[in-house]
C-alpha cells in the first residue's frame, strides 16, 4: 500500500484565540513494504502526522492518497472505515485500551468490527497470540488480571489480528525491559518480511531508528525538515544536532574511531552487531 | 463545533474584569440577572445590551467571538422566539393564514424574551471567561463558609471541586485517546440503532474508568505522602483580596439597576 | 543519618517476602540509588519508608533513634517523594498552587508560604510558569514542579521513584540536571530509584535489587564492574559496558576508556 501525502495542513481549532496548525503543508511518501522512521521533538507533529494516515484527524487543506482512497478535509465516515481496515496504529501504552471480559475476546475485537466472521476472528486472535508468546492459560483471563508487560502484547495482539497491510507504531516499546524491549521490535522486523507490511515507527529512541528502519523523517514545528534513507541523516551530526537529536550510539562511536584513524564502513546496525565485526577484524 | 463552544471556559487575561475578586463577580452577576428579569420596555432592553457591551470592552473580550461560541444557545434562543411569536397574541395582526396568526405583540416579546437569554447567557460566560475555575471555587468556599457551623464540609466539598476542575483536561485527553484507539480498531459509535451506539460506548467508558480509577488512587496516596489530612490546622495559601475596583463595581451594577428600574414601564 | 536496618515485607496474600532483610544507609547529603526490574521490590520498599506499609519487621533510624511507625506524619516530614507519573501526583490547579500543598498541610503561616513557594519554584526553574495549569506543561516540566513541591517542606530526603521512567528524553535530562543542582547546593539526601543503569553516572552509592534482596551495593564504578548481576536482574547494559566487557578483557571502562582502547 502507498501512501502519498500532498500538500497537507492540520489547524486545531480554527478561528479561535486556542488555534494552532500542528502541520504545515507537509508533502512525502511512504511506499509499499519500507520500514520507516519518525522523529521530532515532542509538539513536533509527529502524532498529528500519523493520525492522518488513518482518518482519525482529516486534513484541514490538502490530500492524504492510500492507494485509490482519498482523504480530505470532508471525507465521508464510511470511506474512513474502509481505509482502518488496511492501517493498523498501535498507540503508546497501548495496554491502556483493552476493555473485554477476555483476553481471546479482546484480540478478536478489531477483526470483527472490520467485517471478520466470529470463526475466523478466533483463528487470527489465536495466532497472534501465539506468535506474541502469550501463555495460553491466560486466553480465558480477564484482561486486567495480567502484568504490564502481557497486557502490552495483549494489546498489539489485538491490532495484528485485524492483518493491517500498513502498522504504526507510536513509542511502542515505552516502559518494557530490555529483553521485552528486543524481541517486540525483531518480531516487528520479522512481520515486516512474512507479511510485506509497511511500518511507520514514531519514537525517540534513535538506536531503534538507526537499527531497524530503511527511511526517517524528520519533524519539527509541523514541518517535515529531512527526509531521506536512514543511514545517510541519522549518520549526520550537524543535523541531528540542529533537531536536537542524539547520534544512535554506535553511530557516536563509529565516528570516534574514526577519528583516531578507523576506517568503519559502513557503520554497523547496532553496537551487538559492531562487537560482531569488531571481533572479526581483530581476528 | 465543540472546539468552538466556550460556554464554561476561561481565557486568561489582565484586564480589570479578569482583576476583580471573584466574590464580586459572582455578586455582580447575580444582580444583573436581578436587573435583566426588571427589563420590560425598548429603553431598558437596550441599556442592558450597551451595559454588557460595556462590561464585554473592559473585559478586553471580542463580543463577535463571544456571540459565535454561543452557537449552542441558539437553537433554544430560537425556539424561545417561536414560541412568542405564534403563542403570544395583542397588537396588530400581521400575517393571518387561518388556523394560525402572527401578531405584532408576538414578535416585540419574542425579541424581548430572545434578548433576556442572551443577556443572562452572555453576562455568566463572561464570569467563567475572566475568572479561572480556581478561583470561583475559593470564591465559593469562602462565601459558603459560614455554613461550617450548620456541619457542611465546605473544605473538603470545595478540594473535591478544585480537583475536579483540575482532572477535567487530562480525563479529556484520556477519553480522546481511547475513542481514537477503539476507532483504530475499527469501533463505530456514530452509526447503527441506538442499542448498538450505547454498546459501542463500552469500549471507551471501561477503559476510561480503569484509569480513572488508578489515578484517583495514585492522587490519594500523593496528598496522603504530602501531609494532607483534611481541612484541620490547615492554612491556605490562596487568598482573595477585596479592593477598591470590587466595591465599585457593585455599586455600578445597583446604579444600573436603578436606572433600569427608574426607565421601565 | 537516617538507616533502614533489616527491614522485611510480606504481602499477606502471597508466600515470598517481597522483601528480605533490607539494610540501608543515608548519609546526610549523598545522593544513592536503588536499581531494579519490575517485581524487584523497589515500589515496597518507598511505599514502606513513606509509611505507606508497615514493615513485617525491622525498623527505621533516624539519626540513632527509631521513628514511630504508628505515625506515618512524621516519615512524610523527613522524606518527601515525586513519583513515576506526572499527571497523577499534580494536586494544585496551578504550579503555584501544587508547590505550595505540602506546606498548606502543615498549616504554614500566608506570607511565609508565599516566600518558599517563589524560592523553591526558583530552584527547579519553573517560576515564570507559576501560573500554568498542568495540561499546559510538558512531562518534565510537571516533574520538575513536583520536585519543588517535595522540597518546599524541607525534608530530609527526596525520593525520586521511577520519576523520569515516563518522560522523553529531553524531559529525563531535564530532571536530572536539576537534581544535580540540588545535589551540589542542598544536604538533602537523595534517594533515586530507577531501572536504567543510564541514569546512576551521578551517584555516590548504588544498590542493585533483585526479588527483594540487595543482590550488589557499591559506588557506579563498582556494580558496573560485576556485568552478570546487571544482566540477571534484568537491567540493560550501557553500551560502553557492553563494550568494554565484550573486547576489552571484561573490565568496566567509561566510553572514552573505550575508544582509547579500540
Amino acid at each position: 500500500m502507498n501512501i502519498l501525502i500532498e500538500d497537507v495542513s492540520v489547524t486545531y481549532q480554527p478561528k479561535t484565540p486556542f488555534q494552532y496548525n500542528a502541520l504545515k503543508n507537509i508533502t512525502t511518501e511512504f511506499k509499499s513494504g519500507q520500514f520507516y522512521g519518525i522523529v521530532g521533538q515532542t509538539g513536533s507533529g509527529k502524532s498529528t502526522l500519523v493520525q492522518l494516515l488513518n482518518g482519525l484527524i482529516l486534513p484541514t487543506t490538502g490530500i492524504v492518497k492510500i492507494d485509490d482512497f482519498e482523504l480530505k478535509r470532508k471525507t465521508k465516515y464510511k470511506m474512513i472505515h474502509e481505509v482502518r481496515k488496511h492501517i493498523g496504529i498501535v498507540f503508546q501504552f497501548p495496554e491502556h485500551q483493552l476493555f473485554e471480559e477476555t483476553v481471546l475476546k479482546d484480540v478478536m475485537f478489531g477483526p470483527m468490527n472490520m467485517g471478520v466472521s466470529e470463526e475466523k476472528a478466533k483463528t487470527r486472535a489465536l495466532h497472534y497470540l501465539k506468535e506474541l508468546h502469550v501463555d495460553p492459560a491466560l486466553y480465558e483471563k480477564s484482561p486486567f488480571d495480567l502484568s504490564g508487560g502481557q497486557m502490552r502484547k495483549v494489546a498489539l495482539a489485538g491490532i495484528l489480528a485485524m492483518e493491517p497491510k500498513v502498522l504504526i507504531l507510536d513509542e511502542p516499546t515505552a516502559g518494557l525491559d530490555p529483553s521485552s524491549h528486543r524481541e517486540t521490535m525483531d518480531l516487528f522486523k520479522r512481520l515486516r518480511k512474512e507479511l510485506n507490511l509497511t511500518i511507520i515507527l514514531v519514537t525517540h529512541d534513535m538506536n531503534d531508528v538507526f537499527e531497524y528502519t530503511d527511511e526517517v523523517r524528520i519533524l519539527e514545528a509541523g514541518h517535515i525538515v529531512e527526509s531521506g534513507l536512514t543511514e545517510e541523516i541519522l549518520t549526520n551530526q550537524a543535523v541531528l544536532e540542529r533537531y536536537s537529536l542524539n547520534l544512535p550510539d554506535v553511530v557516536r562511536l563509529s565516528h570516534d574511531l574514526e577519528k583516531k584513524g578507523h576506517v568503519i564502513d559502513p557503520i554497523p546496525k547496532s553496537i551487538d552487531e559492531f562487537i560482531v565485526e569488531w571481533r572479526l577484524r581483530d581476528a | 463545533m465543540l472546539s468552538s463552544m466556550i460556554l464554561g471556559r476561561y481565557i486568561p487575561g489582565n484586564s480589570v474584569v479578569h482583576r476583580m475578586d471573584p466574590r464580586a463577580k459572582i455578586i455582580m452577576t447575580i444582580l444583573f440577572m436581578v436587573v435583566v428579569f426588571m427589563a420590560n420596555n425598548t429603553v431598558t432592553y437596550l441599556s442592558l445590551i450597551l451595559f454588557v457591551l460595556f462590561i464585554l470592552v473592559l473585559a478586553k473580550l471580542n463580543p463577535i467571538f463571544v456571540v459565535k461560541g454561543l452557537k449552542i444557545v441558539f437553537v433554544l434562543l430560537i425556539f424561545t422566539f417561536l414560541m412568542h411569536l405564534f403563542l403570544t397574541k395583542g397588537g396588530t395582526v400581521l400575517i393571518d393564514a387561518g388556523w394560525f396568526t402572527i401578531e405584532s405583540e408576538g414578535i416585540v416579546k419574542g425579541v424581548f424574551i430572545g434578548i433576556r437569554l442572551v443577556m443572562l447567557v452572555v453576562i455568566t460566560t463572561i464570569m467563567t471567561l475572566t475568572t479561572s475555575p480556581i478561583s470561583l471555587t475559593d470564591a465559593i468556599e469562602k462565601m459558603a463558609h459560614p455554613l461550617k457551623k450548620f456541619k457542611v464540609p465546605v473544605h473538603e466539598i470545595a478540594m473535591m471541586m478544585s480537583i475536579s476542575l483540575r482532572f477535567i483536561p487530562t480525563l479529556m485527553d484520556e477519553t480522546d485517546k481511547i475513542i481514537k484507539a477503539q476507532s483504530s480498531r475499527g469501533s463505530t459509535f456514530m452509526t447503527g440503532k441506538v442499542k448498538d451506539r450505547i454498546k459501542a460506548l463500552l469500549p471507551i467508558i471501561i477503559p476510561l474508568f480503569v484509569s480513572a480509577f488508578q489515578r484517583a488512587e495514585d492522587m490519594a496516596i500523593a496528598m496522603e505522602v504530602r501531609g494532607y489530612t483534611g481541612g484541620e490546622g490547615r492554612t491556605s495559601f490562596r487568598v482573595l483580596k477585596w479592593t477598591l475596583k470590587d466595591t465599585i463595581g457593585i455599586i455600578v451594577v445597583i446604579l444600573f439597576g436603578v436606572l433600569v428600574w427608574w426607565l421601565r414601564t | 543519618m537516617i538507616s533502614l536496618r533489616d527491614i522485611t515485607y510480606k504481602y499477606h496474600n502471597d508466600d515470598a517476602y517481597a522483601l528480605n532483610h533490607i539494610s540501608i544507609d543515608f548519609k546526610r547529603g549523598s545522593f544513592v540509588s536503588i536499581l531494579g526490574h519490575n517485581g524487584s521490590g523497589k515500589s515496597t520498599l518507598v511505599k514502606i519508608i513513606m509509611g505507606i506499609l508497615r514493615p513485617t519487621s525491622g525498623d527505621i533510624f533516624i539519626d540513632g533513634k527509631p521513628v514511630d511507625k504508628d505515625n506515618p506524619l512524621e516519615l512524610q516530614r523527613r522524606f518527601s517523594i515525586v513519583f513515576q507519573n506526572p499527571d497523577n501526583q499534580f494536586v494544585g490547579a496551578t504550579v503555584i498552587d501544587d508547590v505550595a500543598f505540602g506546606l498548606e498541610n502543615l498549616g504554614v503561616p500566608h506570607e511565609t508560604m508565599v516566600e518558599k513557594v517563589e524560592s523553591a519554584l526558583k530552584e527547579v526553574g519553573m517560576w515564570e510558569f507559576r501560573n500554568h495549569e498542568p495540561h499546559r506543561l510538558s512531562g518534565g516540566q510537571k516533574q520538575r514542579v513536583a520536585i519543588a513541591g517535595a522540597l518546599v517542606t524541607n525534608p530530609d530526603v527526596l525520593i525520586m521513584d521511577e520519576a523520569t521512567s515516563m518522560l522523553d528524553p529531553d524531559g529525563r535530562k531535564e530532571v536530572l540536571s536539576i537534581l544535580k543542582k540540588i545535589h551540589a547546593e542542598r544536604d538533602t539526601t537523595i534517594l533515586y530509584i530507577t531501572h536504567d543503569l543510564r541514569e546512576i553516572e551521578d551517584s555516590d552509592y548504588v544498590f542493585i535489587l533483585r526479588k527483594g534482596h540487595v543482590v550488589n551495593e557499591g559506588t557506579v564504578r563498582e556494580v558496573y564492574e560485576d556485568t552478570d548481576i546487571l544482566v540477571s536482574s534484568n537491567l540493560e547494559l550501557p553500551y560502553n559496558i557492553k563494550l568494554s566487557k565484550a573486547l576489552c578483557d571484561g573490565a568496566y571502562m567509561s566510553y572514552e576508556e573505550v575508544v582509547q582502547r579500540l
